[in-house]
């Protein structure tokens, strides 16, 4: 079977490394980072991503000269009819009350983790969930 | 007379609470409500010649009994437990018996024109001002009145023309308590304007401070949930045995105790400014060579330089630095902020680190080609938990306290701190002083 695969936008590098190893190598899952937004859009447009895990705060996000956030891009997923069933995992440092029901709204996002996310069993087991519903 | 008494007060109040509204100034509502009040109580009160003449006429007959009107006023105020405020000194209720006996002295002369109007609104505002109640004053004109009335009544012996004379006197104390009530409504409604402006201050402060402290709340737990994510993280996937050689390992560990100093370095601002903000952050000044400390924070922050093939240029080894006044752990924290910023903000070209000296101060200058910031919001980086652009601190990690915290360490020491930039793009320079050691 074909490996799956997993876009993680996140802009801080430390972090990328750690979904890299954990997903890769506990994972088995094949894994693209990037905060481009035009980049982000072709990805997922091409079919090739499963699911994408999702910062809300980043710094070099930017879409046609204008900075973007995590929420900003989920609604870009959404809006085009042949990626808006990709399943979300947003993963975000914003942990104060209320930050979860705001941001699941706002992004539409099936899976919400809250950093510091280190256990990487429970991040795959997360990330397992939301691709078997996806079938 | 009680119906045209409160539909006045009723005329007033409207004008005044239309001028509190529309955002008049206070002594301009003093005067334009004193002039047209006064005009307004003249048509209410019907005075005729009639009256002024009947009232012109009883005084000679008055006269001598003024003083005693006034005592009589006077006496029955103390009773209020409020009292003792009017009698102060024995100059203030002389002056303000005086001034009543004046008052008598115009009524009796026919005068009741502007000046009249003015000196009853005084003695109603004094009363105000004293706390002293409406209903008390009321109460001692009223005393006023029956004593005038017994006046007349013993010393006219025209029947007709002391009843005139009663009606006369009756609409110029009438005259004289709409003004002392005027009075009292305007000085409550300023209180009451000017406690109320206090309190929506107060108001606002709160709001902004709560504001201001759940904002800093939510960007801390954000800014030290992301070093402790990677802090847990690696550790973990090394725990996991995820790596496939020990190099492997020894990486993963070395990212781990750099986000963990990179997490005690915002635990540790973070405590500083719950010091400052509790007053309780101790700065020791004592004799201080600056130099040597200068010359440390440099070497340390040359190897990030170097990392980033930013040049760090020293220009102070040329310069005798005198002994300064200051505390060295303090001053030390100040260069590793200023020139740690430096070199953190900047991805190509040079630091340069100066100095300055006259007989009062050292100016210390770090200049850098970083990435600059936009005039407008050079005053906010100051300001405690502000880094100005949110995104730039993730690009360059910290806390965002650093410069507000050495302000307040630089002041502390009696020195001045400044940032300049040209713009965007265009590189910072900050400026400090440190007070010159004088024996």
């Amino acid at each position: 079977m074909k490996k799956q695969s997993i876009l993680v936008v996140e802009d801080n590098a430390l972090i990328v490394k750690f979904y890299r190893m954990a997903l890769e190598r506990q994972g088995g899952y094949k894994v693209y980072t990037t905060e481009d937004v035009d980049e982000i859009l072709q990805l997922v447009r091409s079919g090739e991503i499963d699911l994408v895990i999702l910062d809300i705060s980043l710094s070099n996000a930017h879409y046609q000269n204008r900075k973007m956030d995590g929420i900003e891009i989920a609604g870009l997923i959404r809006q085009d009819q042949a990626t808006a069933r990709i399943p979300i995992l947003v993963a975000t440092a914003h942990a104060m009350e209320g930050d979860r029901a705001k941001i699941i709204a706002a992004t539409g996002a099936n899976g919400y983790l809250e950093k510091p996310i280190y256990d990487s069993r429970k991040l795959i087991s997360e990330v397992e969930s939301l691709l078997s519903t996806k079938e | 007379m009680t119906s045209q008494f409160s539909s006045f007060c009723e005329a007033i109040r409207e004008r005044v609470v239309a001028s509190v509204r529309a955002g008049d100034k206070m002594r301009n509502l003093d005067q334009g409500v004193t002039m047209e009040t006064f005009r307004e109580i003249k048509r209410y009160m019907h005075f005729s010649d009639e009256d002024v003449s009947v009232l012109k006429k009883l005084g000679p007959t008055m006269q001598p009994y003024l003083k005693e009107m006034a005592e009589r006023f006077y006496a029955e105020i103390p009773n209020h437990p409020e009292a003792f405020k009017i009698f102060t000194g024995p100059e203030q209720i002389n002056r303000l018996k005086q001034s009543l006996q004046r008052w008598g002295a115009g009524l009796f002369a026919g005068i009741y024109d502007e000046n009249y109007v003015q000196e009853r609104y005084l003695v109603g505002h004094t009363h105000v001002r004293i706390n002293l109640p409406q209903k008390y004053v009321v109460s001692a004109m009223a005393l006023v009145r029956e004593f005038l009335h017994q006046v007349v009544n013993r010393e006219i012996k025209d029947i007709p023309f002391r009843m005139q004379a009663h009606i006369s006197l009756d609409k110029v104390l009438d005259l004289d308590l709409n003004l002392m009530c005027e009075a009292y409504f305007k000085s409550s409604v300023q209180a009451l304007k000017e406690i109320n402006q206090k309190l929506e201050e107060a108001n606002r402060k709160l709001i902004e401070s709560s504001q201001f402290k759940s904002e800093f709340l939510a960007s801390t737990s954000h800014e030290l949930r992301t070093p402790l994510s990677s802090v847990l993280g690696f550790i973990r996937l090394v725990l996991d045995g995820v790596c496939q050689s020990r190099e492997e390992e020894m990486d993963l560990l070395n990212d781990a105790f750099h986000a963990a100093e990179h997490l005690l370095s915002i635990v540790n601002d973070l405590l500083d400014v719950a010091r400052i903000e509790a007053g309780r952050l101790e700065i020791q000044s004592r004799r201080t060579e600056a130099k040597p400390i200068l010359q440390q924070v440099i070497s340390l922050t040359a190897v990030q330089a170097e990392q980033k093939s930013v040049k760090l240029i020293d220009k102070t080894d040329s310069i005798a630095l005198p002994t300064v006044w200051g505390d060295s752990e303090r001053l030390k924290q100040v260069f590793i902020n200023i020139i740690g910023n430096a070199v953190k903000f900047t991805d190509r070209g040079s630091v340069t680190v100066n100095a300055q000296v006259d007989d009062k101060f050292v100016e210390f200058k770090v200049e850098d080609t970083g990435v600059g910031i936009a005039k407008e919001r050079q005053a906010e980086l100051f300001e405690k938990f502000k880094q100005v652009d949110s995104s730039l601190k993730r690009r360059y990690g910290g806390s965002g306290l650093g410069l507000a915290i050495s302000k307040h360490l630089v002041e502390r020491m009696g020195g001045k701190i400044q940032l300049h930039s040209e713009g965007l793009g265009l590189g910072t320079t900050v400026t400090f002083t440190i007070p010159v050691y004088v024996q």
